[in-house]
């Protein structure tokens, strides 16, 4: 129903009966919303006289909010009103259950990386922090971590993060020492505990000095979903036995 | 090995991916959502008499709407009525401030009269691996204790109080029981108390007509993230190996010594014949 005269805009079928008797209009379906012009400008066509038919096409105006579907396009009996005003929009306002039962899921949890071409296939852990602020990760660098307050593979947004050691003492070289040279485009694959794969392209591999990482970009959870995967490299200090470097791969949904 | 980047040079597609700040970091204007948590009413809610939410069941969250600084006036009507003049729930004020977070809620006072509160939500920054949990108490009871596995953790909170702890992230198996009993009114159900979010749980409805119910609302972006990620301890693949500079020394000395074995063949060589 196209709200005229200043009668209320939102329109539903409920409402047909509280109509004022002088008037009917067909009630095919719910209507769009005009914009405020629009319906001035059909206002002044009925009061200088002329009985213009409902022409208007449907769809959503985006001031008016979410109602669509076209108008009546035929002809209702009508009075010309006084002072018409112009009708107000019900802005869109997202509207959800707040039962528990509505709560998001949890997060489809990571439990593989693949990458054929540079010889990395080994299990994922969920991980939190370790003692202190950092990433927590496994002592064996044939095993990767990922960041489980984070992204995963499913979400609608942001970064999924899966580290591992590039060596160890213990264990010598690991399977993330690749990373460090693999080309842009190479594919890496997270298989997630319900048994789907999800495959990624290298879009980008940086070494950047551990007091620079940008960790907000890294453990971001919004922006376009990706992978990142962070081991060390670069320079060693020999003295305190640690990399002065993360090597940080970003990587993109495959097509 | 890939180039190490200094200060300041970007990283490729790592920082060129990266999204916008969440909405609720916004500081010019006031998040608001609405909660309806009065059984048994469809209402319109009209916002400074205009229609803003149609045909809101119970049960319900509608938002966040983002609003400028300011007082506003919320009357909330049965659902068919035609304008704002007879509301069941208002006139109210809200007074709103920029960079804050709220929640109105209408819902049934202690005796059971409809009424509504707004509340403002806690949206500080909780330390990583942990998250907020808000307990409103918007039910037609008497004062409650929440419990968590059993224990309780809120003790005596009325109508329209709220309580907030700050937890680690996981699931809490959530009930609601009359003050100072463990006998459950509400649950026991599990609640994810979310990473970085603040999860704001209302116990809501009406003790004498056996409908009281948990409604939940998030808020997130509240998360710190981990400030480092130690991944190597061995100095096995570093681009600086001890065995670069030694094997200068390594070498030179290796030269050396032929070229002073060299010589002193070539020397004794001469001699030897020098003396036959």
């Amino acid at each position: 129903m196209v709200s005229l005269f200043g009668w209320p805009t939102v329109t539903r079928a409920a409402r047909t009966e509280r109509l004022r008797p002088a008037q009917h209009r067909p009630q095919h379906r719910r209507a769009g919303l005009l914009g405020p012009v629009l319906a001035g400008a059909l206002m002044l066509g009925l009061l200088s006289g002329c009985a213009a038919p409902l022409s208007t096409t449907g769809g959503t105006d985006p001031a008016a909010g979410g109602f669509t579907g076209p108008a009546s396009t035929a002809a209702p009996a009508r009075v010309p009103s006084p002072a018409p005003v112009p009708p107000a929009a019900v802005p869109a306002v997202p509207r959800q259950s707040a039962s528990l039962a509505a709560l998001p899921g949890p997060v489809s949890t990571p439990v593989r990386v693949r990458a054929a071409s540079i010889g990395i296939d080994m299990p994922i852990e969920a991980v939190g922090l370790a003692d202190g602020s950092a990433m927590a990760l496994p002592s064996n660098p044939a095993v990767a971590a990922w960041y489980r307050y984070g992204a995963g593979p499913d979400s609608p947004a942001g970064a999924t993060v899966v580290a591992a050691h590039v060596d160890s003492l213990a264990y010598d070289i690991g399977p993330f020492a690749q990373l460090a040279d693999a080309p842009v485009g190479t594919e890496i694959v997270l298989d997630t505990a319900d048994g789907a794969a999800h495959r990624y392209t290298i879009a980008s591999v940086d070494s950047v000095e551990k007091p620079s990482v940008p960790w907000a970009s890294v453990f971001d959870r919004t922006g376009q979903p990706r992978l990142i995967l962070v081991t060390c490299g670069g320079e060693f200090d020999y003295e305190a036995r640690r990399y002065l470097s993360n090597v940080i791969v970003t990587a993109v949904p495959a097509p | 090995m890939r180039k190490t980047l200094a200060v300041g040079v970007a990283a490729g597609a790592l920082v060129a991916l990266a999204g916008i700040a969440p909405a609720n970091a916004a500081t010019d204007v006031a998040q608001l959502s609405v909660l309806h948590a009065v059984p048994g009413l469809t209402v319109d809610v009209y916002v400074n008499g205009d229609l803003t939410l149609d045909n809101f069941e119970p049960g319900d969250l509608a938002g966040p709407l983002e609003l400028p600084a300011g007082t506003y006036t919320v009357a909330i009507t049965a659902s068919d009525a035609a304008d704002a003049s007879s509301p069941a729930i208002g006139p109210v004020d809200l007074p709103l401030e920029a960079g804050k977070n709220y929640t109105a809620a209408a819902h049934l006072d202690a005796a059971g009269a409809p009424t509504a509160t707004l509340f403002t939500n806690d949206i500080s920054t909780v330390g990583a691996g942990e998250g907020r949990l808000t307990v409103r108490h918007v039910a037609a009871a008497p004062a409650v204790d929440i419990l968590a596995g059993g224990t309780a953790v809120i003790t005596n909170l009325s109508n329209p109080d709220e309580s907030l702890l700050t937890l680690p992230a996981g699931t809490v198996s959530a009930s609601v029981a009359a003050t100072g009993t463990t006998d459950p009114v509400i649950g026991p159900a599990d609640v994810n108390v979310a990473e970085g979010t603040n999860t704001i749980v209302y116990a809501w409805g009406s003790l004498t007509d056996s409908n009281l119910a948990l409604a939940v609302q998030t808020v997130g972006g509240l998360h710190s993230n981990p400030d480092g990620i130690p991944a190597g301890s061995a100095g096995l693949v570093a681009t600086n190996q001890p065995a670069d500079s030694a094997g200068w020394w390594f070498g030179g000395a290796a030269l050396a010594l032929v070229l002073g074995i060299s010589a002193a063949a070539v020397y004794g060589t001469r001699r030897a014949e020098a003396r036959r």
